[in-house]
């Protein structure tokens, strides 16, 4: 059984340290026990499960490409505004939600319109799927039991919506609405309690969780029915920076605080949630950078982990309190860019081993995980 | 010494007696007499690599051609060890994946010589460097004088700038890895004395079962077999094809990962010391000799074949099928017995599944 305990004394170093046998003296003084789970009354976050739902279904759709089959690209859009009964199954199509009204649509290179670029593109370039990829032609390479659909610059759009689709709606979503005071400030009730949704603030703060991905008891020993980026959180869980428990564990206290009206836990734990979850990001872009090196000479699982990597990276613009710099962000991104008239298109035939180096070091040492990079 | 490990330690039995196994003297053997060494090694093996290639560019005759091709394959032997100890600097430079990705494309290797620009970094290019595309070019034929006059041929210039900026690539990775290891990594190497994941003992045993198992069962010799080909054999797939030297490669790999394994060196405290100590008598043999005797018996195997493994996957099927089979029964030890008396996690099966 696994508690938060937030006491302000000597008693946290005693915890650290290996004696067990000598009496404490001092008693632990007022402590809040939060609860180990985030089961509280009136939860419910069905529109976000819908929508993780409706990502799952366009990823299976994408991955068509993969085993050689034109991916179906009006689909896609339809299933990205979920219109027409795109899905085939009732509960999300006649859900009445989708993931394009809840992407992130303003001014920015990673908004909806590119993601419906690069559906419309998967659609276009996959009538290539029956090709092997080589480096300038669009098609499927292969390693072992793997297979990959990639452009001509060896991108794979499926990682490029699926992940980024995870930045732009969920994470952004997170942290930058329902974080945030419109969603939990002051102006929000906390009074008026609808049964099964409790009340506003309870209910917005459980639409964050919602699109986190993780059942309610999720924790680094409870594993199972994870998704999306619950799931990414391992890579950081298991390099010992305890990533898994550090981003539930502000889930817990932000609704505690909001259930129990106490604001500070509540402003806490918004603050806290967006860096633990940041973080999320940012190690799993290191994993498959380190991914992408250790199997440079290999086509496939190279481009799948630079597609992978790609995705987390351009998810970290979706939080105004980022802690990389947009300096260092764009120079990041740049190792996987090449210019393409005005703009810049990823593309991944010219990296060498020397630029993924130099992008695990920029994003190691803006995110103080140098000590950790070469285990993620 | 002693001391300080017991200060450090948590453990509080006061009556136990065996004591704890000193696993920074094996760091230190494994990182100073070992490791460090071996890449000593190889950076002087491809220095004088890069001496015969300038001799030969300079005097393009069959001395300086044999004496080019015989320095190529001693390098290529003394890359055989590093090949299992990939893992931190050398994980950094992808050491493996520079110099010694095979087969290589050939056509792309040929497009890139007549064009003359190429970037040997770039990871459209992993196919056409390293010592696989020395062995393309350094033996275009096994006979010297036709191989001289092949090589003195179509666009004789750009193809021996070619074989020198490889082996400037091998250089420049060799050397920044040895480097990395002698200004801090050999000290880092040392004091990660854990046994968790990251730990030097979990890199040490996740290296040797990821090559093992990817690049000497299935690269060396599985690959060409054609276990993963419904049992067609694809001899182009073997290391060193056109030298035609992959047994002698094999074999050396084999002895050098068994020295490896015992720690051979002055000091001599190796995996098997570590696995002795640990006491695993509840069988009728100890893990560590069952290990060096599976060892001995694949060297056996190795010893039946007589042609080059491209040839023995068809002409001496029977042979490597049964080397093949042995090499099996050795990944069992290593990756499942090896692995849980050190309670070291394999790591490096990435299951996400997408």
């Amino acid at each position: 059984m696994k508690k938060m305990i937030f006491a302000l004394t000597a008693t946290s170093i005693m915890m650290a340290s290996c004696k067990k046998d000598e009496p404490s003296v001092e008693e632990v003084p007022v402590a809040t026990v939060f609860p180990s789970t985030y089961n509280f009354d009136n939860v419910s976050y069905t529109g976000q499960t819908k929508r993780l739902d409706m990502l799952e279904a366009m990823t299976a759709e994408l991955k068509k490409a993969n085993a050689g089959t034109q991916v179906d690209s009006s689909l896609l859009a339809r299933m990205y505004s979920n219109s027409g009964n795109p899905f085939g199954d009732a509960s999300l199509d006649g859900s009445g939600k989708q993931l394009k009204n809840k992407t992130y649509s303003s001014v920015g290179a990673f908004n909806a319109s590119y993601f419906e670029y690069l559906m419309k593109r998967q659609g276009d370039i996959s009538q290539f799927a029956g090709n092997t990829w080589s480096a300038g032609s669009a098609g499927v390479a292969t390693s072992g039991t793997k297979s990959y659909f990639f452009d001509e610059n060896g991108v794979e759009y499926t990682q490029l919506i699926e992940k980024g689709l995870m930045g732009a709606v969920f994470y952004y979503n997170i942290a930058e609405v329902y974080t945030r005071p419109g969603k939990i400030g002051a102006s929000v009730d906390n009074t008026i309690v609808t049964p099964l949704e409790g009340t506003d603030m309870e209910h917005h703060w459980d639409e964050a969780f919602g699109y986190f991905g993780a059942p309610i008891d999720f924790s680094s020993s409870v594993t199972v029915n994870a998704r999306y980026h619950a799931k990414y959180s391992k890579k950081g869980q298991t390099a010992g920076l305890e990533t898994t428990d550090k981003v539930m564990n502000q889930f817990i206290k932000g609704r505690y605080g909001i259930t129990n009206k106490n604001y500070n836990y509540r402003d806490q734990a918004a603050t806290q949630l967006r860096v633990e979850y940041e973080k999320i990001l940012v190690t799993t872009a290191i994993h498959y950078l380190n991914s992408a090196k250790s199997n440079f000479s290999d086509n496939a699982l190279r481009n799948h982990a630079l597609s992978e990597s790609y995705a987390f990276i351009f998810s970290l613009a979706y939080n105004s309190d980022k802690v990389i710099s947009n300096t260092d962000f764009d120079l990041v991104k740049s190792y996987f860019e090449v210019a393409a008239g005005p703009t810049t298109v990823p593309s991944f035939l010219a990296i060498t081993v020397a630029d993924i180096n130099s992008a695990i070091d920029k994003l190691s040492s803006v995110y103080s995980l140098d000590a950790v990079k070469g285990s993620l | 010494m002693l001391l300080s490990l017991f200060v450090l330690s948590c453990k509080k039995d006061k009556d136990e007696t065996t004591p704890e196994f000193d696993k920074n003297q094996l760091l230190t053997n494994y990182g100073t007499n070992l490791i460090v060494p071996t890449y000593e090694r190889l950076d002087e093996s491809v220095y004088l690599l890069e001496v015969k290639v300038n001799d030969f560019i300079s005097v393009s005759n069959q001395s300086n051609l044999l004496a080019l091709r015989s320095q190529f394959l001693s390098t290529y032997e003394a890359w055989q060890s590093c090949s299992f100890m990939h893992f931190g600097p050398s994980d950094n430079y992808t050491l493996k994946q520079v110099f010694n990705t095979y087969p290589v494309d050939t056509s792309l290797i040929n497009t890139n010589i007549s064009s003359g620009t190429y970037v040997l970094g770039a990871a459209s290019n992993t196919v056409a460097i390293g010592l696989p595309a020395l062995d393309f070019l350094l033996f275009p034929n096994k006979d010297l004088a036709i191989a001289l006059s092949r090589i003195n041929g179509v666009n004789s210039v750009n193809k021996k700038q070619y074989i020198k900026n490889v082996v400037l690539q091998l250089k420049a990775a060799i050397t920044s890895t040895l480097s990395s290891w002698r200004t801090g990594h050999l000290s880092t190497f040392i004091s990660s004395n854990g046994n968790s994941q990251g730990s030097s003992l979990s890199e040490i045993v996740n290296a040797i079962n990821l090559d093992f198992e990817k690049f000497t069962r299935d690269g060396k010799i599985g690959i060409p077999l054609g276990v993963r080909s419904l049992g067609t054999p694809i001899p182009s797939k073997t290391e060193a094809f056109y030298s035609k030297y992959s047994l002698v490669l094999f074999k050396e790999s084999i002895q050098q990962l068994k020295q490896y394994f015992n720690g051979e060196s002055s000091s001599n405290i190796g995996l098997d010391d570590y696995l002795n100590h640990l006491n695993d008598n509840n069988r009728t043999a100890r893990l560590s000799t069952r290990i060096n005797s599976q060892f001995d018996i694949i060297i056996q195997k190795a010893n039946l074949i007589t042609n080059p493994i491209s040839i023995a996957v068809i002409s001496e099927q029977a042979n490597v099928q049964k080397l093949y089979d042995e090499l099996q029964k050795i990944i069992v030890l290593l990756k499942v017995d090896l692995s849980s008396a050190l309670s070291i996690l394999i790591t490096y099966q990435d299951n996400d599944g997408d």
